[in-house]
């Protein structure tokens, strides 16, 4: 059982969870991992057994770029864990990796969620927050064999319209 | 759609929240995640709930005057139910696969149902699902909503018990036995004859919720964003 403290909570993963142990493992080497699979070859997140698309068992890990825009968000003003109250207001993003979209229908991308982090892993003010603004994959080490991929804003030109809740 | 509903609790001795709310006062309530402000959210509540299914035969001996069902569609899923938003437009809901089966079934279009129950733990929820049942096209839910069709004494009264949002959460039943109240024409409103069907029709605070003349319901069920049921029945 590995257990990590974040924000004064404990996050514990199963040494049975051959699914997230793994990929948190792998982010500790500051790489972002996914399946990928073997079959078709089409990359999966999260980190499921069968392929989504196929139902092939056989899969692979496969590192992407950590490249991507901001799909959507919502910002949090109500934490429920109490490990963020302090961070409230703060996003959590829904970020389209750049690997993979459009793939294999128009709509369909790999999307994951984390939270959008400033240089020192703070929450990024709520003004800083767009759809469509490009961010990369940053990690937060927190154990030896641990880390939080995250997302940092980038100073690329973004994917679309930019757009944001009114403030 | 919460200024609706809880037009419609205000008519429901049953109803947590009675009191009516403007879009002031929902737009004015504090942040829980934005775009959700607290007025967007349900309330959580403790309660049961029970519907008895049983033949169309067997029913005409029973007591109660029976509503039929002409449509189900149970549990219909979007592609990929494990994460929502890694497949399709974040804004498509099951309801839009779900569509084709229960319509298909009952044999109507949107178009002939008189009054709609939506999930709405939130806001939101109803608004994705009258568009995707297709109500309204996708993205005018807004203007459907504040249209005033969605209210008592509008074309097609959503929710009129006040539903998740003002009377109590209880994972979408309610609305469906809400339903068959006004398709029994029974409605537990603030009528004194409403036991014995006896309605007013006046949808002033604290009065009448009864729909005049419903004939056939729906109900827009929701257990996520992926994955949803559907009902229609008739009197």
């Amino acid at each position: 059982m590995a257990s990590v403290e974040y924000r004064g909570m404990n996050l514990v993963i199963p040494e049975n969870d051959s699914e997230w142990r793994e990929h948190f493992k792998l982010a500790r080497g500051h790489k972002l991992m996914l399946r990928a699979c073997k079959a078709c070859g089409l990359m999966r997140y999260p980190p499921s057994h069968g392929c989504p698309w196929c139902a092939a068992l056989e899969w692979e890990w496969k590192e992407v770029s950590g490249k991507g825009h901001i799909y959507s968000y919502e910002v949090v003003h109500h934490a429920i864990q109490p490990g963020f109250k302090d961070w409230t207001p703060y996003a959590i993003v829904l970020v389209e990796l750049d690997e993979q979209r459009g793939t294999p229908t128009p709509d369909e991308a790999l999307r994951i969620i984390g939270n959008l982090v400033t240089a020192d892993f703070a929450p990024e003010p709520e003004s800083k927050v767009a759809i469509g603004k490009r961010v990369r994959v940053v990690f937060q080490d927190l154990a030896g064999d641990f880390a939080l991929p995250q997302f940092a804003l980038t100073d690329e030109p973004p994917v679309g319209r930019v757009w944001s809740l009114p403030a | 759609m919460r200024v609706a509903h809880s037009k419609h609790a205000s008519q429901n001795p049953k109803a947590l929240l009675k009191e009516r709310v403007t879009v002031q006062d929902v737009v004015g309530s504090r942040w829980i995640c934005k775009p959700l402000h607290l007025l967007d959210c349900c309330v959580e509540t403790d309660n049961a709930t029970c519907i008895i299914v049983t033949s169309a035969e067997r029913a005409r001996d029973l007591k109660q005057k029976p509503a039929y069902v002409m449509g189900v569609a149970g549990r219909v899923n979007k592609p990929r139910t494990d994460f929502h938003w890694a497949a399709g437009p974040i804004s498509r809901v099951a309801g839009y696969y779900a569509k084709d089966i229960v319509f298909g079934q009952a044999g109507i279009k949107p178009d002939d149902v008189d009054i709609t129950g939506s999930y709405d733990a939130f806001t939101f929820t109803t608004m994705l699902q009258l568009e995707e049942y297709g109500f309204c096209k996708k993205g005018e839910g807004g203007q459907y909503v504040s249209s005033g069709i969605i209210e008592l004494g509008g074309r097609r009264p959503n929710n009129t018990s006040g539903s998740h949002l003002c009377e109590g959460y209880t994972h979408g039943m309610s609305m469906v036995i809400e339903n068959v109240r006004q398709l029994r024409g029974l409605v537990d409103d603030y009528c004194p004859g409403w036991a014995e069907g006896k309605h007013s029709y006046d949808y002033a605070p604290g009065k009448c919720r009864q729909v005049k003349d419903a004939k056939i319901t729906m109900n827009l069920g929701w257990a996520m964003p992926p994955t949803g049921s559907a009902l229609i029945m008739h009197n």
